[in-house]
């Protein structure tokens, strides 16, 4: 059997808008592996949340998928679905009804604004009640004495009072605690984090990713950790891929990227991390600006900023190819780049 | 809260002074005498006389201003000119049950059709159904009134004798059981053509603001916590998208003050919209006066309502 829970191949998707056709991603493709935390990386705008969405089948009704597979490894979703023999769920040809049988039970999603992810009218108590009827079948008194098991176990106390709270009453790192309550409440066996810290002070950041960590250490609960967040990357990831323009431009073990990226925008972008111990005169960055993506470049996306770049890199996509174990990237001249 | 709707009732207290002050000024801004017009113009000078002095006013103006103010917050509202002997308060409380009637009808008529058509609108963009909901929230609020109710009672009531034109139900039986709901057909005419407006821009409200709420970060996640649609948008985003209707549908009590004085005079239903034009035009002061008071008390009530009922609503909103 596979160690993947979640495979990600070839995938490609767009909008459609009134200006044009918006090509979103366009061959995507990593693994998570089972109990793993895998980040995603990439500037505002590659298509990180979108990726997410895609695997929740949240797009919304102007996108479109149009190839790739999104590989779910999961006997309990199989059971749920009442699927027989073995073998993972192509997520993307599930209908709605089927992925409401996975969203919030077997892939939950943390978002990145949690102020603005509860219901300002609902009690929280209400709130995750609602999650453990619908996934758990349990109401009632029951369902309080879960609710108050839930929240002690994000650390939200006292968690009786929380419970009768409104959202706009709690402060960020607490709706965030709640959310990820939420989220862990049906023992999901993925856990998508879009950006999780990035609306919360610094300060609560290292608490929250702590949390969510230790949370699930325990329920050997796979983590796809979206963020732009470098720093975040280095300290709880287990494997990274980076997005660049829609696609996924190199994937590595966390200390092999940070020793040694090989993508030559994997490498601007390490570079362009401030350090304190080299004080330089001048920022490093990346020259040229991130592709407008309703006419992306040809070829490989990232080859107008590239130095590296030649004819073949205008013409033709890349391929994944495996430079040592755990390292892959996807560009014609890695060799060049190899350290 | 209660110390909210004490400080709420002395503001309506200046909201009335201030609406009286207005009327009584305009009232003797109005060109014509209702001494005039009740006796006619070539009536014999002493009886003019007589009958000006009768009802006050030969008194001087600030005199007539505090009387009738002093008489009206002791709840003797004075006896109308025009129809005479009866006391303002009587005429007022006799017509009351129609318009009364009318009114609530034609808000929940409004509403029970625009809140559904406006979420199925809203879940359904730039699809049919849609465009069909936009298309009759459109028609809806290009229709004058009182157009409508002309064409209605040409096709239903006098092309295809469906109903009569004119709802005739005693109005001791409108606010009874089962005369509540059986009044409905003759008054359906009516009740149409005072709520169609309403109806139509309550739609377009609660189409726009869900839209702008089934964006929100919270029903993405709500979705993404595998909730069914109908909980998404039913116990969710419709909650949350009822809000700015609530105060719209509160605000069209004013409307259909204007509605009901349409609607009544198409339908010829003996309520308070038809008693103000005559009053209007017979210079019935005290009925103008009393009944320009009695709009004000609704308005103010039903702002009331709509601040109160957002607390329940919405549990942000404190009142104080």
């Amino acid at each position: 059997m596979s160690q993947n829970l979640l495979v990600v191949k070839d995938v490609a998707m767009h909008f459609h808008t009134e200006d044009g056709e918006v090509f979103a991603l366009d061959g995507v493709s990593f693994e998570i592996r089972y109990g793993e935390t895998f980040a995603l990386v990439g500037e505002t705008g590659c298509g990180k949340s979108v990726t997410a969405m895609t695997i929740l089948g949240l797009l919304p009704p102007q996108a479109s998928v149009s190839r790739g597979e999104v590989l779910f490894h999961d006997d309990t979703l199989r059971r749920r679905l009442r699927m027989t023999g073995p073998g993972p769920v192509d997520l993307l040809k599930l209908s709605n009804r089927q992925m409401l049988k996975l969203r919030g039970v077997r892939i939950a999603l943390i978002s990145q604004d949690p102020s603005s992810s509860l219901d300002p009218l609902y009690r929280i108590e209400a709130q995750i009640g609602e999650v453990l009827n619908t996934h758990r079948g349990i109401d009632g008194k029951k369902a309080k004495e879960e609710v108050l098991r839930l929240l002690n176990s994000v650390e939200l106390a006292p968690a009786e009072e929380i419970a009768k709270k409104y959202p706009h009453q709690l402060s960020g790192g607490q709706c965030q605690r709640v959310v990820i309550a939420m989220a862990l409440a049906s023992q999901p066996s993925l856990l998508i984090a879009d950006e999780p810290t990035t609306s919360l002070d610094v300060s609560i950041q290292a608490e929250i990713l702590e949390l969510m960590a230790e949370l699930i250490r325990g329920s050997n609960t796979s983590l796809l950790l979206i963020t732009h967040d470098l720093a975040v990357v280095a300290e709880v990831s287990d494997r990274v891929g980076v997005m660049y323009a829609g696609s996924v431009c190199e994937i590595a073990d966390v200390r092999s990227l940070f020793a040694h990226p090989i993508h030559p925008y994997t490498r601007g972008l390490l570079a362009a991390v401030p350090s304190i111990t080299q004080r330089k005169a001048e920022m490093d960055y990346i020259p040229g600006s991130v592709p407008d993506l309703m006419h992306p470049p040809a070829g490989c996306r990232f080859h107008p900023r590239c130095k590296y770049a030649t004819e073949v890199c205008k013409g033709r996509k890349p391929k994944m190819v495996a430079v040592e174990t755990e390292h892959y990237v996807v560009c014609h001249h890695y060799a060049a780049c190899l350290p | 809260m209660r110390s909210y709707i004490l400080k709420k009732l002395a503001i309506a207290v200046l909201v009335f002074l201030g609406v009286y002050t207005i009327v009584f000024l305009l009232c003797f801004m109005m060109p014509g005498d209702p001494v005039r017009v009740s006796m006619g113009l070539h009536s014999d000078p002493q009886a003019v006389e007589l009958l000006t002095h009768a009802w006050g006013l030969d008194e001087p103006r600030y005199v007539q201003y505090f009387s009738y103010l002093k008489c009206f917050v002791m709840g003797d509202w004075g006896i109308s000119f025009r129809y005479e002997d009866k006391a303002v308060l009587g005429i007022i409380l006799d017509r009351l049950p129609r318009t009364a009637y009318l009114g609530l009808w034609g808000i929940i008529f409004s509403v029970i059709l625009s809140i559904p058509l406006g979420v199925i609108a809203a879940y359904k963009q730039n699809k049919p159904p849609d465009n069909a909901a936009v298309l009759i929230s459109q028609i809806g609020v290009s229709l004058p009134n009182f157009w409508l109710g002309l064409m209605l009672i040409a096709i239903v009531a006098v092309g295809l004798r469906w109903i009569s034109p004119i709802p005739q139900v005693p109005h001791s039986e409108l606010w009874s059981f089962p005369g509540f709901f059986t009044s409905l057909k003759p008054y359906s005419l009516a009740i149409i053509t005072l709520g169609t407006g309403m109806m139509a821009t309550t739609t377009r409200l609660t189409r726009s603001s869900m839209l702008e709420i089934i964006r929100q970060d919270y029903i993405t996640m709500l979705r993404a916590k595998g909730m069914p649609e109908h909980v998404v948008i039913l116990k969710h985003a419709l909650r949350n998208a009822l809000i700015p209707v609530v105060t719209i549908v509160g605000m069209q009590v004013l409307i259909l003050i204007g509605g009901v004085v349409l609607t009544e005079t198409v339908f010829a239903i003996n309520g308070l919209g038809r008693l103000y034009v005559d009053a209007i035009t017979a210079r019935d002061y005290p009925i103008i006066t009393a009944l320009t008071l009695v709009y004000a008390a609704a308005v103010v009530i039903m702002n009331l309502i709509v601040d109160l009922s957002y607390s329940l609503i919405d549990p942000r909103v404190k009142l104080g």
